[in-house]
């Protein structure tokens, strides 16, 4: 069997799986979290509401990107392995003449695809709730088009990046969730919110850079309400963001590739 | 001609030894492999189908080693013992992924899905996810997916385990059948009469050592020494266990009147059985259980080990 058309297989299995799962009904919780809470902050501010732009960066930066779907990359990624781990049901692919490294790459792809299409959607959702406060309080100029086209490739690159990372992990560990968390909690969310060059230690740094560096618009609402600015340029922060993907990548199928699995009778 | 050869096979996780210097050469045929909960069994058949890496020793499987061998998996099925299934699939839907992973096509690997749960006589609840199933229905499903691709060498671990007495024939059966279609299948089981039905060769593992390898009668040449237990509860127990006294093969009974129950040795198992088969049919001394003390191979085994 090639590793594509494993891969493939693999693909289609693993979307019908995770539809069926009470994984999907809780990402989809995860999702709609910037919805609700942007939706409620519209409502509640119909006379007085903030400046569109803090409204963008607290919504989508905050809720979406440096939580939501880390939450939703991790509930989904770190099943990509882990799952058939803890079903017992890996034994069947093991025993398959497949490239292990398919299983990985398959099972990753299909939990990309609700990653993508939960976290794509909340953007826009929450984009459009944003847009429409700014047209309501007419004293704050409409928002840039361009700004919304930049979010979702923010929120794209970050459910790419933070999936593959979570996938790697569950191939290295027992219980990827938690080790997941303590990643999101301590290193992402605190070290990309202290100064200094730690942040470059950190996916949120890349995001924050190319989200950014070309959104002046947002950049000044960031510097100043919430942090002084220190960014890596756009391509850089690309670069580096699809690096930490593919290393992630390589390093799961290598360890699964090599990792023999004692599942309990 | 061995198609399966085993040096100095050793598997430790950790600390604790799972299989120590086994050494073993497995002919075609049926070969059950028996021993008792903790035996080492489960270890051996992982490292067979390439689960797992030795320790140390080797390991020949179809002349391949079998780590991870890709092209030997498609001259393997293996039924797995654990209870794992992918319980948002019906039968069908399982066997027929497993198929395809297998490298067949989508047409070919629902015709061939579909004769091997006929095969298995997984008759109905096909179209129901296998989360619905019944054990003796998942046995079948695990048992079908392992047969379905046609391999050589067929890894079996407890299959019998949850089925019911029919089902029990059923697949015993059918283990029969493909042996003498040629192919090579190796069968665990901590029961021994299990395993009897089968074949006559067997490999006994105790504490991941190789305990004995050959013929079941000559196994049980060496557990007829001793004497098997049976426990019984009848209701009018004195009186059972005085009836059972007077027969030649009952050496010892112990009564217990207040829990209606007697525990007994007998040095004729088999004859023991058919002559209480008989004081059953007369329903005269209310026998309510009767079971082996003994059917479990722990037994067996401290036998053996002593």
């Amino acid at each position: 069997m090639s590793f594509l058309r494993t891969t493939a297989i693999l693909f289609t299995a693993q979307m019908r799986r995770i539809l069926y799962s009470k994984r999907a009904l809780l990402c989809l919780l995860v999702a709609m979290v910037p919805i609700s809470v942007a939706t409620l902050v519209r409502l509640v501010s119909e006379r007085e509401g903030p400046p569109p732009e803090i409204f963008l960066l607290v919504m989508i930066w905050l809720v979406l990107v440096q939580a939501s779907i880390p939450m939703i990359a991790l509930i989904v990624g770190s099943a990509a392995v882990a799952e058939e781990v803890e079903d017992r049901t890996i034994t069947y692919l093991l025993t398959r003449p497949i490239p292990r490294g398919a299983i990985l790459i398959g099972r990753w792809l299909a939990g990309l695809v609700v990653v993508l299409c939960l976290s794509l959607a909340s953007c826009y959702l929450t984009f459009k709730i944003a847009e429409d406060l700014g047209a309501v309080e007419e004293k704050y100029p409409p928002l840039p088009a361009d700004i919304l086209n930049r979010l979702l490739v923010v929120a794209a690159l970050a459910s790419l990046t933070y999936s593959a990372v979570f996938a790697a992990i569950g191939t290295f560990l027992k219980h990827p969730v938690i080790a997941g968390l303590a990643y999101t909690s301590v290193i992402e969310v605190f070290l990309a919110n202290l100064p200094g060059g730690n942040q470059a230690m950190t996916i949120q740094y890349y995001l924050k850079s190319y989200l950014l560096a070309e959104t002046p618009e947002l950049a000044k609402a960031y510097q100043e309400h919430f942090n002084f600015l220190d960014l890596a340029t756009p391509s850089d922060a690309l670069s580096h963001l699809l690096t930490i993907t593919a290393v992630a990548l390589i390093f799961g199928v290598w360890r699964l590739s090599r990792r023999q699995f004692l599942l309990p009778s | 001609m061995s198609l399966l050869v085993a040096q100095e096979l050793g598997r430790r996780y950790g600390q604790v030894a799972g299989l120590t210097d086994l050494s073993v050469t497995i002919g075609p045929g049926v070969t059950g492999l028996i021993g008792p909960n903790g035996a080492g069994k489960p270890t051996f058949l992982k490292l067979i189908v390439g689960e797992l890496r030795p320790s140390r020793g080797s390991l020949s499987v179809l002349g391949e080693k079998p780590f991870a061998n890709r092209e030997l998996f498609r001259r393997i099925g293996f039924a797995p013992q654990q209870d794992a299934f992918y319980g948002h699939l019906n039968a069908v839907g399982m066997v027929q992924l497993l198929l395809r992973l297998s490298g067949y096509s989508t047409h070919e690997a629902k015709q061939r899905a579909g004769k091997a749960l006929d095969r298995v006589r997984l008759e109905e609840g096909r179209e129901r996810p296998i989360k619905t199933y019944s054990k003796g229905m998942r046995q079948r499903v695990k048992l079908a997916q392992a047969i379905a691709h046609d391999p050589e060498l067929l890894v079996l671990d407890e299959p019998l385990t949850g089925l019911d007495p029919l089902g029990r024939r059923d697949v015993l059966r059918l283990l029969q059948e493909l042996a003498d279609d040629g192919k090579t299948i190796l069968v665990s089981s901590h029961v021994l009469h299990e395993v009897e039905s089968l074949t006559s060769d067997i490999l006994l593992i105790h504490r991941g050592r190789l305990l004995a390898q050959g013929q079941v009668r000559d196994i049980r040449k060496l557990l007829s020494q001793y004497p098997s237990r049976v426990a019984i509860t009848a209701r009018r127990s004195r009186d059972l266990g005085q009836a059972l006294l007077s027969f030649d093969e009952v050496r010892a009974c112990r009564i217990d009147p207040v829990r209606s129950s007697l525990e007994l040795e007998t040095v004729d198992l088999d004859r023991f059985l058919a002559r209480m088969a008989e004081i059953c049919a007369a329903e005269s001394y209310g026998v309510s259980l009767m079971k082996s003390m003994d059917e479990g191979l722990e037994a067996v085994f401290d036998y053996l080990v002593e």
